[in-house]
């Protein structure tokens, strides 16, 4: 994975210490970045705490995706499968690290398998919670929007350059 | 970071044919116990019943005062005020003609004003068909239709106390669902989160979007037929207060509530009003009531109902036919105001659970 591509991945480093787990875990969230304690709990109420055990599947690739996770405590492996039947872990994810935010626009396949490594504390955000907090409060809905769009733009430019470092590497071994 | 290697995921459980059948079982067993629980608990369906359609109703404007600042609580008093305050507003309004009914109401072998009346216009109408249709044996007829009226007029008053009695001992009924829904209306969500976390993991996301699709589906349609419902009730009392009308309030309120049954309602109403018109001296001529109604079923099928409604529910008429006639048959009038939105979300629920369980090839 490039640096650009890890620091999609990975969450900025809290800055504070002295507040509740899920706050914490959300506010290292870039999706809702910039988002004051009021807003921050009112999407903490909006959150689903799921506990999973190692070797379990929290969703498996070609499944309809439904919203994103955010590692409160544990280990999570991002797994691909290759045309070649093979399987490739393509990030290891941990503590308030997040994935799956792209099923939070629609409801297209999840692209990956994610799989437990340790014991797992999740917390989903699914399209009908974020549906129903636009509606409610569009002000804080459509920030939450805005940063979605933002780590999306983020990602198809990752991607661009990644693509081009490719051609460029092809063109150059030719 | 990349690992590659050739088992990474691991596979999904297929069962052998024992634990289907095990399954199977213990599935239909779980069934079982809870058709009985609710068998036991049946007194408590219709309460429940009406807590639910009481929370769908005024959710939106508790969330509402909720997101401009008031705690969820007082949101849940203040709708629930008004609630309150609208009834006892309406029945005020309605209180009037009842009580003069009520005065009315003979002592026993008195007749009541409404049956005097009625038997005036019976001799009326015999007398008028007589003098132009000669060769019919109107006075047979007549008096076959007099013993009918009088047998279920001796029918209805000997049912009456039963009916006092029987409104009574479900007054306990109709007073939990008001205390239901306040707690629904409080702790919706969290009751929902905590149903929710029972699911396992497996079937979670599943079991959340086909949640959250059958709730919008209900609540949109609840909604809706509430709206339209109130609307209408509302645009009937001006059009009958306008051309003279007894009871206006009383007849569109009629109306309204039966409006919620497709192509049947309207017809219900219309007909309480001209029946109501062809034995009261003072009411309007049939024709101008007639009117009055057409007036305001054109305004809710042309505007209201588009607006209002929205998305329709698509019902089969035949479904309404049959629907209505089950209705009917279990529970009178109140099975056929309520059956309607019964096949409605039933058929939201049922097309949303297909729909979600083909996307995930469950079927």
């Amino acid at each position: 994975m490039s640096d650009t591509e890890a620091a999609l991945w990975n969450p900025p480093a809290s800055t504070r210490s002295a507040e509740p787990e899920g706050l914490a875990a959300l506010r290292a969230v870039p999706l809702f970045h910039e988002l004051k304690d009021g807003e921050l709990k009112k999407i903490l109420r909006l959150l689903h705490e799921r506990t999973y055990q190692p070797g379990e599947v929290v969703f498996r690739e070609g499944e309809p995706g439904a919203g994103m996770y955010i590692i409160k405590r544990g280990v999570v492996d991002i797994v691909i499968k290759l045309a070649d039947g093979t399987e490739k872990v393509i990030a290891s994810l941990t503590d308030k690290q997040f994935f799956g935010e792209m099923a939070l626009l629609e409801s297209a396949p999840r692209s990956a398998t994610c799989v437990v490594r340790q014991r797992t504390e999740l917390l989903g955000i699914f399209q009908p919670d974020l549906q129903t907090l636009i509606e409610r409060d569009s002000r804080l809905g459509s920030k939450v929007l805005w940063n979605l769009a933002t780590l999306m733009a983020g990602r198809v430019r990752a991607m661009t350059e990644s693509m081009r470092a490719q051609r460029t590497g092809g063109a150059e071994k030719k | 970071m990349s690992v590659e290697s050739a088992r990474l995921i691991p596979p999904e459980q297929e069962l052998t044919l024992g634990q289907k059948v095990v399954r199977t079982v213990v599935a239909l067993c779980a069934l079982a116990l809870v058709c009985a629980l609710l068998w036991l608990l049946r007194f408590l369906v219709t309460p429940v019943v009406l807590a639910f359609l009481m929370s769908y109703v005024l959710g939106p404007l508790v969330d509402l005062m909720e997101d401009r600042g008031l705690p969820r609580w007082a949101a849940v008093l203040i709708c629930f005020g008004v609630g309150l305050g609208l009834l006892v507003g309406v029945g005020a309004a309605l209180w009037p003609s009842l009580d003069t009914w009520l005065k009315e109401t003979p002592k026993v072998g008195e007749k009541s004003v409404f049956e005097i009346q009625l038997a005036k216009r019976l001799d009326e109408w015999e007398g008028a068909l007589s003098g132009v249709y000669h060769q019919v044996d109107w006075r047979t007829i007549f008096r076959e239709l007099r013993d009918v009226l009088e047998t279920q007029r001796k029918g209805l008053m000997e049912g009456l106390p039963k009916l006092a009695l029987a409104a009574l001992s479900n007054a306990g009924t109709f007073l939990l669902a008001p205390i239901i829904g306040l707690f629904i209306l409080l702790d919706g969500s969290s009751m929902q989160k905590a149903v929710v976390s029972l699911v396992p993991n497996r079937y979670f996301e599943t079991v959340l979007v086909l949640l959250h699709r059958v709730d919008r589906q209900i609540a949109a349609y609840l909604r809706g037929a509430a709206s339209e419902s109130g609307l209408v009730a509302l645009l009937l009392t001006v059009a009958l207060f306008a051309v003279g009308m007894p009871n206006a309030l009383l007849f569109a309120c009629i109306y309204g509530a039966a409006n919620v049954i497709p192509l049947a309602g309207p017809v219900i109403g219309t007909g309480a009003g001209l029946l109501f018109s062809l034995l009261d001296p003072n009411a309007p001529s049939a024709g101008v009531l007639l009117a009055a109604y057409g007036a305001v079923y054109v305004v809710d099928a042309m505007f209201i109902n588009p607006l209002v409604v929205g998305k329709n529910l698509n019902l089969h008429p035949l479904t309404i036919i049959v629907g209505i006639s089950i209705g009917g048959n279990l529970a009178g009038i109140l099975g056929m105001l309520v059956i309607i939105p019964l096949i409605a979300i039933g058929k939201a629920i049922l097309g949303t659970v297909m729909d979600a369980l083909r996307q995930r090839a469950l079927v």
